[in-house]
Parts: C-alpha cells; structure tokens; sequence
C-alpha cells in the first residue's frame, strides 16, 4: 500500500527537484516525489491512500544532528531546568529566570512539593541568579537533600542534607582546592570529589533511563529523525550501548541513532591499539533498527570549550593560561594513523586553533602516506580557526560538523575574558567552508546547546549572539545553506545520505513536519517555525503536546 | 597514618615507565606495597606490561569525557585506595600532558593522601627541541617553570660537551628547579624524604633581584616571580598557613627561612599540594648564614593572572 502524503509545500533539498506538493512512500520508503497529478503512473498501478493530514502545511527532509551525547543528556535531563535562557522542552517551556528572587521563588516552590527524594536543578547562574550556598538551600529544603549545578556543569552546592546523605565529612575536606564546604560549593577539581559520591544518583540505571526517555521525546520535538552519538564510551561502552538499545530499540522510536565509538572509551579501549581497531571495526555487527555503528571513530585533540581549555595559537588567551590537550600530540596522530589505515573515517574534536591546526597536521601527513578520497575526515565543534586552516581543510578534503552555538552563547563573553573581540567574533567560520565547497554541517553536542537544529540554523544565519550583537557578518550563511546545513549535509557526514537526509525517490521517508515554509518565513522566522510532527521511515508521530 | 603519593610527570618519551620500572625493582619489598597509577592513552597496555608486578598493582585511570567532569577516575580511584588501606605508597605516573600544577593542587587536601614527592623526568636530548614544539612547546616550558626536582633521562644519547651544555641551559633558563641525575638518585629518595638531600643554594639570577619586598623579575613572558625578605623569624605553623593561603597562580616558592624554635637554617619548598619546610646543612649565601641577622629570603613564581596574585603583595 502506497502512502501519498500532500502538503502546501515540499522542500526536497534535492537541488535537481527542489519543491513539490506530494510524496508517495512505501514500506517506509519514498517511491515519488511531485504533485498528485505527477504521481500518477505509480497510483494508477497500485493500491493506495492519499493523507491530507499535513496538506496545510510544509515538509522538509527529517532533521539531523549529527553530534550529541545521549547518556550525557540523560545525566541532566530528569533535573529541573532554572536557567537565564527560555528553554523549550517538549514537557515544559521553561522561561527565563533572570532574577536572584524569581529564582529562589521556584526553588521554594519546589521546595513545597510533598516529595523526599533527593531534588536536583540545572542552570544556576550567579550573574543572574544571585548568591548561593549551603545556607540558603538548608533554609528552603530543609531536610530534603538538595543539590544546584550550575550551568556550565563545572559548579554545584549541595545543602547539608544532601552532604550527609553522601556521607561527605566536611571536616576532612575543608580546604581542599576549590572546595568551600560552608558554602556547599564545590568546583573544577573541587567537583570531581562531590561528583563521585553524586554519581550513585545521577549515573544509577533508573536515573539514565529516565533521562534517556526524556532525550527521546527531545530528539522528535526538535523535529530529528537522525541523530549522532558523536562518542560512545565515554563514561563505559557496554553500559551506554545496553541502556540506549533498552530505550531507542522500539518499535515506535521516532529516530534512529547513528553511533560513533570514542577512541579511548572505557570499554572501547583494548590491551593495544590494533585488537582496538578490530573491535571497533566489529561494532557494526551490533547493529539493530534504530541503532548503528559504521567504519568511523571519534579521536580528540584539545580540551573543552567552555572551559576554555581549547588550545589557541599565538597570541593565546589574554589572561596567558594555556588550553589542554586531552592527549599527547604524537598519540593523537597514532591513534589517527592506525583508523586511517584502517580505512574509516575519522571524526576529530577540536575547539581551538590549535587544536584544529594538529587535526590538519595530521591530515596532511597521512594523505601523504596513503591517499584517499571521500575519506571523511571531519573537524568537529569547529571553535577557533583560521582562514587559512580553511584552505587546508579543502586541500585536504576535510569536513566540518560546527557547535555554532559558541557564537551565540560565548562569543560576548570571550571578546571580553578570553580571546579578545577579532578571534571571537569568528567562531564557527562557517561561510568560509561553504564558500569553498567543503561538505558544513552543525549540531548541538547537546547538552552543551539545545538540540534545535531549525534555531541552530538561525544562529548559523543571523550570527546574532545573545548580547544581541551581529558578529563576523561575513560569516553568515544563507538560508539555503543553513537548510542544508542540518539535512543533507548532516546525512553526509554521518554517511548515510543515501538513506536519508534529502527527499527523493528510493530514500528513506523520513520527514519533518512545519507549521510554515522556512524560505517565505526567511531567515528570521527559522526561530519561530513549529514542527507540527515527524515521519520516520513512513511512520507519522506527532509532536507531543500538540494533538 | 596518610598514604605518602609520588607523582612523576614528565612529557612522553622522558622515561617515566622506565624509571617507575626501575624504582620498583629497587624497593625495599618487605616494606613497601606500591600501588602504580598509570594515565595514558591508546595502548595503556605497553606501559603496563613493563611495569613489573612482583609486590605492586597497577591501575590504570579512564580518562575523563573532554567537555565535562562527570568522569573522574583518578578522584574515584585514589578514593578506593585510601579507603583500602592495602599499601604503604602510591606512585602516580601523570599523562604526558597533564598540567602538574593543577594536578598538586587536586591532590592537596586530600584526604588521607600526602603528596610526598614530585619529580619531572627531562629527555636531556630532546628538551631544547621540545621546548620549541609547534603543539607541545609551551606546556613542556611551564612543565620546566613549576617543576620541583627535574630527573635528566637518556643523557647517554649526547655527549658529555652537550650534556653539559644542556644543563647549563637548564639551570640557567629555570633556577628553581633541582636537577638530579639518574644514578643520583635512590629509591629511598624517590619513595621518601627528597627534602633533606638537597644541596641546592639560591642561584645568581635570584640573587640578582632587588631588595624590595615585592619585586618582580620576569624570567618568563608568562611568570611573575616575586622576592620576599624578612629577618624576623617564624614559627613553622605560621609559614605553613601562609603558604596554604597563596592564591592557585602560585605555582613554585623555595628558599630560605629561620624558624622561631630552632637554631638551624631550614629550606622551604613548596608547590600546590606538596610544602615542606625541613632543616638545612648545606652551603648558604652569605647575607642568609648569619643566625644573629635571621635573614630569611624566598623566591615565588606565579603565573601571570590579572589581579589574583594581590596577596602575594603583602609580606609574610
């Protein structure tokens, strides 16, 4: 049975045949693309139905992000979102919080609920939120354990329930480096001794799956029928695979998750680098419906964004700390050599220039020794870099899979405590790669930005940071190439873009669903577009919340 | 009863698995169960297989995700092995890119652990190479600037006009470091009272500084050194809580100090985490032997930071 679904209008993204106005789909695939009266031919000789349920309104290929954390997300997920910014969930749309007494009000409020068990937030900012500690939570939650962590997940106060519940001696601690037991807080190398003790809660199964299940309903609200896990292991392999495959392996799972092992992963990681290569190189073999190794592998150079840990070539950072490595240089390239040779495509995480310069060291010494092409090297998060770095890129036949969502959230900051405003403003140089045909995409690395890709799309076009301020305008993409960007883009660097990615004959009928057309709304209206619902593989969910 | 840790840190290649191999086979086995901490990448498994076994463990740390410090093997396991109780000593092999500072200041504190000694091992035939590496030349100068006690490797590699000039460089490029020989250095060194065999003395270029309090000589773009002088004597207590109290750029104060209660001259050296303040016989600078005068001098070395090093401006 042919399903014909019609629609106001179809954006393909199949430059050869890039609007229609109905698409035919069977056994979860499409069979044509056109109007009704072009689908002819294939009606005519076939039973089938025609669905007006979306005739109103505008489909576009299944949205893809091809770099996110599930088990990270689920780390955060069942906490309460307070934050600065207005977050939209599918269970709740959580507004801005931009008041130390707004803020307290919700914790009181929270506070009264009839429930002993431990409370946890996520989002606390002092610049909006205002003082915190110890004592203020004790006086709120009173014997229920509470704990706060802060929105960069490198800060937490816990009140003294929630300390003894951990069985935390304050004496024994007070003084340790970046500790203040008094005030409850611990943060940095502070955080990873409360964070040990914590992980009984937040690392427990029924805590990951409750925040998987919730990623689940996040991944389809953000209108995903694809969607990257751009480092598996990176807490254990076997714990994250059996989880995910327990919550994402159902029948009715709106996406499926296209998995990429982290290089050094706990349980990833065998006795030498070569049986670690056949074990990965194994991984496909695991393969269910909605789950899915291929011939790639997640490496690292440098350390974190946020924490600005990237590593900066000269002139640095203006305070003069250094960023990290998160191994050493020459490990890097012989973890790369032996994937390279090996045949897979390697994606490599970099946030500053000089991390980005080593991935393209790297790259340059290895095409030397043995060259491909559609190798599939890919610079991930994409922070820092230079026009020059560019051109490398596409000498070299590299890819780009952006966190754009630097620039909006930390391009104001870093202008001031940081790099200064030149390097800031050109996070994400991402019309330079498009303007040299280097295969763009983005993602969220959620939960390090939301998982959004139409308003990741818009950060990618507008360049607007949350100052307000355009920043690098000559960086922006069009519409056309943001839209690209999160669809067929994204499919080609997670390799699967002759399954999806792109509306056309043969692929799969993996659809989003928008309540208005991006190209009449225009780059401004991508904030405000809804997505009404997704079709995975021929099967329709509607948006929860919606119906 | 703390559990005492060696660190030893040094860039890939310096020979940190090859001396741990050694320091191992040269311990007093009745006495000591070492436990090895091992951080590494890619093919932990090499280094392991030449750490002997006989009366040690090994463990080695998972790295942490990159973007978060939701993983913490080290926090968890230096936990479990105080908590255990099973050995007598720890030895900590760092990453070769771990920044050592931070990682003391981790360590400091911790409860049940004392950070007994810290060394960084140096490739002598590499070193001038490396400090100037595209990727890893400024983390192995800052690895040089704060070190403690620097173990030379592979001097074998150079001949003895190059190992010495190779030293000179050192010695002369980072003052307030120790640098000790391979053959010089004993087991019961490594695994115990490093302080007392000492027989270093203030360098020239330290010397050199002016007389104020507060005076700073760069020595690196990205350091600030600072002089303190004093010729009233202290107690110990006192000086250890002043030194707790350095702010985190601190990262390296040594010198030399008279105490309230004892009529020696003692040495004070510190690094975050790791401060000892022990009695001192060997050769002092004139202006410091005299124990009438009392003349305590010390040298601290921050990283350059903003405003954070303020109380650094008041006396001790």
């Amino acid at each position: 049975m042919i399903t014909v679904y019609t629609a106001k209008n179809i954006l393909t993204m199949n430059p050869s045949w890039p609007t229609a106005t109905a698409i035919a789909v069977k056994d979860g695939r499409i069979v044509e693309v056109g109007s009704l009266a072009s689908l002819q031919p294939w009606l005519e000789q076939h039973p089938h139905r025609i669905d007006a349920q979306f005739e109103d309104s505008v489909i576009m290929p299944g949205l893809i992000d091809p770099h996110l954390h599930p088990v990270m997300a689920a780390v955060l997920l069942p906490m309460q979102f307070i934050t600065a910014m207005e977050w939209h969930l599918p269970w709740e749309t959580v507004p801005a919080t931009v008041s130390p007494q707004a803020y307290e009000s919700i914790l009181r409020k929270a506070a009264a609920e009839d429930d002993s068990t431990p409370y946890f937030t996520w989002g606390y900012h002092k610049i909006w939120h205002g003082e915190m500690s110890r004592g203020l939570l004790d006086e709120i939650f009173g014997s229920r354990p509470a704990v706060v962590w802060q929105r960069s997940f490198h800060e937490v106060y816990l009140n003294s329930a929630m300390m003894a519940l951990l069985e935390i001696d304050i004496e024994a601690i007070r003084g340790r480096h970046q500790i203040d037991v008094d005030r409850g807080h611990f943060y940095e190398v502070g955080l990873s001794y409360v964070i040990n003790k914590l992980n009984r809660i937040i690392m427990a199964p029924a805590w990951i799956l409750a925040g998987l299940a919730r990623l689940k309903q996040l991944v389809q609200f953000g209108g995903h029928t694809t969607v990257g896990d751009m480092a598996v292991g990176i807490f254990d392999f076997e714990m994250e695979w059996r989880l995910c495959q327990q919550v994402f392996e159902q029948p009715d799972n709106p996406f499926r998750v296209v998995s990429v092992a982290h290089a050094n992963g706990s349980g990833v990681r065998q006795d030498d680098l070569a049986t670690t290569v056949e074990f990965v190189r194994n991984l496909p073999e695991r393969n269910t419906a909605h789950f899915e190794f291929g011939q790639r592998i997640k490496l690292f150079t440098d350390g974190a964004f946020f924490s600005q840990l990237a590593m900066m070539q000269s002139p640095g950072y203006i305070d003069g700390h250094l960023g990290e490595w998160l191994m050493p240089p020459e490990k890097f390239e012989t973890i790369a050599r032996a994937y390279w040779h090996a045949g897979f495509k390697i994606h490599v995480h970099c946030t500053g220039d000089l991390g980005c310069e080593l991935a393209l060291d790297v790259l340059e010494k290895l095409q030397w020794e043995r060259p491909r092409f559609n190798h599939g090297y890919t610079i991930e998060h994409f922070g820092f870099s230079t026009p020059e770095q560019v051109d490398r890129i596409k000498l070299l036949g590299g890819s780009v899979s952006a966190n754009v969502y630097y620039l909006r959230e930390l391009s104001g900051a870093y202008s001031q405590v940081g790099i200064g405003v030149e390097r800031a403003s050109q996070m994400a140089r991402l019309q330079s790669c498009v303007g040299q045909n280097i295969l763009t995409t983005l993602h969220s690395d959620f939960p390090m930005a939301p998982a959004m890709p139409l308003h990741n799309a818009w950060v990618a076009c507008t360049r607007q940071n949350i100052e307000g301020n355009v920043v690098a305008p000559q960086e922006r993409l069009s519409l056309e190439d943001g839209l690209k960007a999160i669809t067929i883009n994204a499919a080609k660097v997670l390799g699967i873009q002759e399954e999806t990615g792109s509306l056309r004959a043969g692929k799969k009928a993996d659809f989003v669903v928008l309540d208005s057309d991006p190209h009449i709304v225009g780059v401004d209206g991508l904030l405000t577009i809804t997505v009404l619902a997704t079709v995975f593989e021929g099967q329709v969910h509607i948006t929860p919340g919606l119906s | 009863m703390t559990l005492p840790l060696t660190l030893i840190s040094g860039y890939l290649g310096a020979g940190k698995t090859t001396f741990i191999n050694g320091l191992l086979g040269s311990a007093n086995r009745e006495h000591a169960r070492i436990v090895v901490l091992v951080n590494d990448f890619g093919d932990v498994a090499i280094d392991a297989a030449l750490i002997s076994s006989i009366t040690t463990d090994m463990i080695s740390l998972i790295n942490g995700c990159a973007c978060c410090l939701v993983n913490d093997d080290l926090e968890r396991q230096l936990s479990n092995l105080v908590e255990a109780g099973q050995y007598d000593q720890v030895v900590f092999e760092a990453s070769g890119v771990a920044d050592s500072a931070k990682l003391l200041r981790q360590l400091r504190h911790f409860p049940g652990l004392t950070v007994s000694t810290h060394l960084t091992l140096v490739d002598l035939s590499v070193i001038q190479r490396q400090v100037r590496d595209k990727f890893v030349g400024e983390h192995i100068q800052r690895q040089l600037m704060l070190a403690r006690d620097i173990v030379e490797t592979k001097a074998d590699l150079l001949d003895e006009r190059q190992q010495a000039l190779v030293r000179q460089w050192l010695v002369l490029g980072y003052p307030a470091v120790e640098l000790h020989t391979m053959a010089a250095i004993s087991t019961g060194v490594v695994l115990g009272e490093l302080t007392g065999e000492l027989t270093g003395e203030l360098t020239n270029e330290l010397k050199a500084v002016t007389e104020d309090s507060s005076t700073v000589k760069a020595t690196h773009p990205d350091f600030k050194s600072y002089r303190f002088r004093g010729s009233q004597r202290q107690t110990k207590d006192h000086l250890m809580a002043w030194l707790d109290k350095l702010p985190p750029n601190v990262q390296r104060v040594k010198g030399f100090v008279w105490l309230l209660d004892d009529p020696r001259p003692h040495l004070l050296n510190y690094t975050p985490g790791c401060a000892s303040i022990s009695a001192y016989d060997g050769v002092l600078p004139a202006i410091l032997e005299d124990s009438v005068l009392a003349n305590s001098d010390l040298v601290a070395i921050a990283v350059h930071n903003g405003g954070q090093d303020k109380q650094l401006q008041q006396p001790f």
